[in-house]
């Protein structure tokens, strides 16, 4: 009995250890929950709401979820003719039944000068959809017209604008393995060389946007003029052009994520233990076939790591796009969290844009999981 | 003893009492008044709130012009809980503030004040800012902010490149048929071997200078007596409406058919407005607040002219007689934020907003160029008319301003989120940048889409 | 072993001597590198030569890479115009109030998941190490009402505050700093009696200095380059850091590239000037969270 009050009355050291150890790590617990697991619960359950901030939240249950994920495919046939029944086509901005079409095609359109052409001209969609539902990607299979609605068709756009745009991570790492490979040799400067590559990463994008949109003017930017010394076609407005802007915002953002990646690369390289490679020129490699066989396998895991953090990082873009297009034209530059953003601070739609994050999280967690068990394949763990 | 005390207690006493007295009376209230614009109009405002200041020593407005984004800040202000007390409120943003009881009911005070005369006003102006709670229609019911400017839309024409083409310039008064329109503007179109478009030989890649740069929808549709919504703003009619669905086809076959206005390829590297600046563009539209910015960097002479006027006539505002012409006019409105500390004190806040949009504010603003005074009177004068400066027919801007209805996005909430995106982000690329779509095509496919925006929009403020 | 084919261009490569061989590798890595950071410096090397012209100059075609004449007007113009030396204060208060909270907060963290043991020590890591696998995306929605509600929006509490509470990055870098320093410095300590926190303040954490180098210069610069959150809780213009003034500079003064670009020059020295100053810390670092990653 004595002994267990004994025992009892003063904390042993390793208590007042764990005790310590709880107070130091106390504060970002509470960091966790507050900023973190909290918000990570309040979200999911803002999804199945309806918010806007001045009023009461409204529980709408899975009606976010509906609108924002469903998709429907469907045959959109050709539109008939109600006087005469026949399949109807466009020839000029005229609807013209069948018989009629072989007599116009090909003759002279007396407004602009030019041949006459006809295509089928299929139902509206809104004939061929559910009510609700918005073409979001239309397209041609085996003879027939096929038309995929949704219900959200700009979030589908906005993903597909940010899918294209993760491209550039892999021809960045391309750029960046090379640029590690040159700098690894025995060379002079290699500090300043760092320092130059790395200088992009550490800018603030705003300052950055602003050069770079001076960059891509089409009347005093360098790059037309550059692309004019070349003998290239140099009159193209980069950023006001639908189908360069993504090509030019993935080039900037190449620029800006170089050096970082040309850095861990470069620390890849010099973790290669020598004997590898001596084992390999006694076998006669040469020195692509040292690339190939010592140089690669060992440098897939820090791939990996750079392939995982730019694609978490890509997925979630959001200033370079916002500042220097603000999705435009035509939503053609437009990123998922850049609608996100619009339908939480300028619409007002908590819920519904709580719903599109977590479609975006998880997602990117998805892509994560996925990258980790193709790492199996081709990854190589040091052993 | 008694009489030496006498004095200094009196003093004393005034001393003590009086001095809350002189606090209170001193102690001016304190503004905030948020607005936005280039460095030109916060220099405009600061001098206006300055002369305020002074003659109002019992207030004190602070002027903080935002830099960007100002909706969304001044959303998020409000929402956030610390909302400014006097704010320039868009016209567009008037229907999502108004309805959800963000702004303070001024009418009492229009009422009452002595200097401020709303007849005296543009009734499109003043009718913009009026909302009514009980039968939740926008445009009638009292008011709840004062316009700072009203900004019609008109087309500027670029006078030496008609002299330069021999084409006689149009009447200032009496506008165009469509037809007779696109004749003009075939003239005036012309590639860089000499051939205008429909003839022989035009290459519409090379073109040197284009008889339009463009008109905006809502001018056309307006010109051509359609409408975007009903008149009680509940019904999305665009798609059902004729006129309507003709005028956006009008202007794609501008651009595909008739070749008079560059397409998304010819303005791949400069867009119309730089053309115009620079030119290569005869006729194009823009609002009053394009000749401030025309008169500094233009170097050749500009005017304006009415819109064309297709077959389906014109759609003015509400009771407006014999409107030769339409389109839409844009404002700005200056209205105290309900909740702030300028609710509490509205009666000088809107002392503030009543110098502003009163004669005084007004002629200090029209100065600059951009605008045209709220005051009817002050329009036809000198003040706008500045006959000593470009353009030399501003009276087309006064015909404007009395006829054009405010744009629709004035008369139904979150119009961004019902409209803009959907109509500019799929309709308008698709028939009119692009010609891949007819006009009724697109309008009918979107039409649900649109009808059930506008009533989620009606929703959001119940 | 692997046996190889010789190819044919490794094979002639081969025949020149080892020297001539080394030669050639190291012309090809400079000449490759040289374009390279050529073309890295290009908009750096546009953007001084705009800040030094006068605003007819940008149109001039070719463009002229040494302006002429050569002006410092916009330097002089941009302070007077603009709250310049106001963002840079604001953005200094942020970077260094949340840096030095954030590094104090995680070094004290790291320690004790790497130095003490206490009952589910491994859970409480793991459970800190999964937000980084949160996409930032999700909490922004809640964390903005939190916000809201605590009546922060317009300040830059909601920027400084979260980062006192450490940060998980930070926590990890510092817990496998301290996991390889040896166990005996603690013993010293314990024998005089001291308490844990001693411990860690006179004997590990001087150690620490590469880690908190790294983890200052990596926050401070995260601070300071930061858009989105200031765009989201910053409201009033007075209180917008670098980041914030630099995009309503272009909107407010949108065709005068002149001015936005000294603007742009000024807001990037301070980082240009940190970053070179400390790089040996920082570049060697970054490659090691590479590799632990």
């Amino acid at each position: 009995m004595n002994r267990l009050f004994q025992r009892k009355r003063e904390l042993t050291l390793n208590q007042r250890d764990a005790l310590w150890g709880y107070l130091f790590v106390s504060l970002p617990i509470i960091g966790f929950v507050v900023f973190a697991a909290g918000p990570l619960v309040v979200s999911v359950i803002l999804s199945f709401a309806e918010w806007d901030l001045l009023r009461d939240p409204k529980w709408v249950a899975f009606d976010n979820w509906r609108q924002l994920l469903t998709l429907t495919v469907k045959e959109v046939p050709q539109e008939i003719d109600d006087a005469t029944g026949e399949p109807l086509f466009l020839c000029a901005r005229q609807k013209v039944p069948a018989s009629q079409v072989a007599e116009i095609e090909g003759t002279i359109d007396t407004r602009t000068g030019g041949v006459v052409t006809c295509e089928p001209r299929y139902m509206p969609e809104r004939d061929v959809l559910p009510s609700g539902y918005r073409t979001a990607l239309s397209f041609d299979l085996l003879g027939k017209h096929y038309l995929i609605g949704s219900r959200d068709p700009l979030f589908w756009e906005s993903l597909y604008n940010t899918l294209y745009m993760l491209l550039a991570i892999p021809i960045s790492l391309v750029i960046a393995l090379g640029l590690a490979i040159a700098l690894n040799q025995k060379i002079h400067g290699k500090s300043i060389y760092r320092m130059l590559y790395y200088l992009p990463v550490v800018l603030p994008i705003a300052a950055t946007s602003l050069i770079w949109m001076w960059i891509f003017n089409p009347n005093f930017g360098i790059l037309n003029y550059g692309l004019g010394l070349l003998g290239l076609p140099a009159d193209i407005n980069w950023l006001q052009d639908r189908h360069t802007v993504k090509p030019a915002l993935m080039v900037m953002s190449i620029w800006g994520g170089l050096g970082y990646q040309m850095l861990i690369y470069l620390a890849g390289l010099q973790n290669i233990p020598n004997h590898l490679y001596e084992a390999a020129k006694i076998d006669g490699a040469g020195l692509l076939a040292q690339f190939r066989y010592v140089t690669w396998p060992s440098l897939t895991p820090t791939t990996f790591f750079l392939l995982i953090t730019g694609m978490i990082a890509g997925f979630q873009g959001f200033a370079q796009p916002y500042i220097m297009t603000n999705g435009g034209p035509y939503n053609s530059s437009r990123t998922v969290v850049m609608v996100i953003w619009s339908n939480a601070f300028r619409d007002l739609q908590m819920g519904y844009a709580s719903a599109q994050a977590w479609t975006l999280g998880v997602l990117i967690m998805l892509v994560t999981a996925l990258n980790f068990v193709m790492a199996r394949r081709w990854v190589h763990l040091e052993g | 003893m008694f009489k030496r005390l006498l004095a200094p207690l009196a003093l004393v006493l005034v001393v003590v009492l009086g001095l809350p007295g002189m606090a209170v009376a001193q102690e001016p209230v304190e503004l905030t008044f948020v607005g936005w614009g280039g460095p030109d109009e916060i220099e405009v405002f600061e001098h206006l709130v300055e002369v305020f200041n002074e003659r109002n020593p019992d207030i004190v407005i602070k002027y903080q012009p935002i830099p960007t984004d100002y909706t969304t800040t001044l959303k998020t202000m409000i929402a956030g809980g610390t909302p400014p007390d006097i704010a320039y409120v868009p016209d567009g943003d008037f229907s999502a503030f108004a309805p959800r009881g963000q702004l303070v009911n001024i009418q009492p005070f229009v009422d009452a004040s002595e200097t401020f005369d709303p007849d005296g006003v543009w009734p499109s102006a003043l009718g913009r800012y009026r909302w009514d709670a009980e039968t939740k229609t926008f445009g009638q019911g009292p008011l709840y902010a004062l316009p700072k400017d009203i900004g019609p839309t008109i087309l500027y024409i670029n006078v030496d490149l008609f002299e330069q083409m021999g084409v006689p310039i149009p009447s200032h008064t009496e506008p165009m048929t469509w037809d007779a329109f696109v004749d003009l503007a075939r003239q005036l179109t012309v590639d860089s071997n000499g051939k205008h478009p429909g003839e022989d030989g035009f290459d519409v890649n090379s073109v040197e200078y284009w008889g339009l740069g463009e008109i905006w929808f809502e001018d056309a549709v307006f010109n051509n007596g359609g409408l975007i919504i009903s008149p009680d703003a509940r019904t999305f009619v665009m798609a059902e409406d004729q006129n309507a669905i003709d005028a956006v086809q009008f202007l794609s076959d501008l651009v595909h058919v008739y070749q008079v206005a560059p397409g998304s390829d010819q303005t791949a590297s400069m867009s119309i407005g730089q053309m115009f600046e620079a030119g290569r563009v005869a006729m194009t539209t823009n609002g009053r607040w394009g000749t401030t910015t025309y008169r500094n960097v233009l170097d050749f002479e500009f005017d304006v002219i009415p819109f064309p006027v297709g077959p389906g006539g014109v759609t003015a505002y509400l009771d407006q007689e014999d409107c030769a012409f339409s389109g839409w006019s844009g404002s700005v409105g200056v209205g105290i934020i309900a909740g702030s500390k300028g609710e509490e004190y509205a009666e000088q806040a809107y002392r503030f907003i009543e110098f502003i949009a009163g004669p005084e504010g007004q002629a200090e603003q029209a100065a600059l160029g951009f605008q045209i005074p709220n005051q009817i009177e002050l329009a036809n004068s000198d003040v706008f008319l500045q006959r000593d400066q470009y353009p030399a027919h501003a009276e087309v801007f006064i015909e404007a301003a009395r006829c054009q209805p405010p744009g629709p996005w004035t008369r139904t909430p979150n119009y961004d989120a019902w409209f803009s995106d959907l109509f500019w982000g799929s309709v308008w690329p698709a028939v009119v940048i692009d010609g891949v779509e007819l006009a009724e095509d697109a309008l009918y496919d979107a039409a649900e889409t649109f009808q059930e925006g506008l009533d989620a929009a009606w929703q959001s403020i119940e | 072993m692997i046996t190889l084919k010789r190819s044919r261009a490794t094979r002639s490569f081969f025949f020149l001597g080892n020297r001539q061989r080394e030669l050639l590798t190291k012309i090809v890595s400079y000449a490759v590198l040289s374009v390279g950071a050529f073309t890295m410096l290009v908009p750096f090397f546009w953007m001084l030569s705009t800040s030094f012209k006068e605003p007819a100059g940008i149109f001039k075609m070719p463009p002229e890479w040494i302006p002429d004449p050569f002006t410092l007007e916009n330097y002089v113009k941009i302070w007077q115009k603009t709250d310049l030396a106001r963002g840079f204060a604001n953005s200094m208060v942020i970077a260094v109030v949340s840096t030095v909270g954030e590094v104090f907060v995680s070094t004290l963290a790291g320690y004790s998941f790497a130095r003490i043991r206490f009952p589910g020590r491994n859970v409480v890591f793991a459970m800190l190490l999964s937000t980084m696998m949160i996409p930032g995306v999700v909490t922004m929605i809640p964390a903005f009402t939190l916000f809201r509600y605590l009546d922060w929006i317009d300040s830059w509490k909601p920027l400084i505050v979260p980062l006192m509470f450490g940060s998980s990055f930070a926590i990890f870098l510092c817990r496998q700093f301290f996991a390889t320093l040896p166990e005996e410095l603690a013993d010293a300590g314990k024998i005089d009696g001291a308490n844990q926190f001693q411990i860690y303040w006179s004997i590990y954490l001087p150690q620490a200095r590469p880690v908190i180098a790294t983890l200052a210069v990596l926050g401070f610069i995260a601070r300071w380059n930061d858009y989105l959150g200031p765009l989201i809780y910053v409201r009033s213009a007075e209180k917008y850091p670098i980041a914030l003034m630099l995009t309503t500079l272009n909107t407010m003064y949108e065709k005068q590239w002149t001015l936005l670009m000294a603007g742009s020059v000024i807001a990037l020295i301070p980082i240009i000037v940190l970053f070179v100053s400390l790089q040996r810390y920082f570049v060697g670092s970054i490659a090691l969270t590479g590799i632990k990653g």
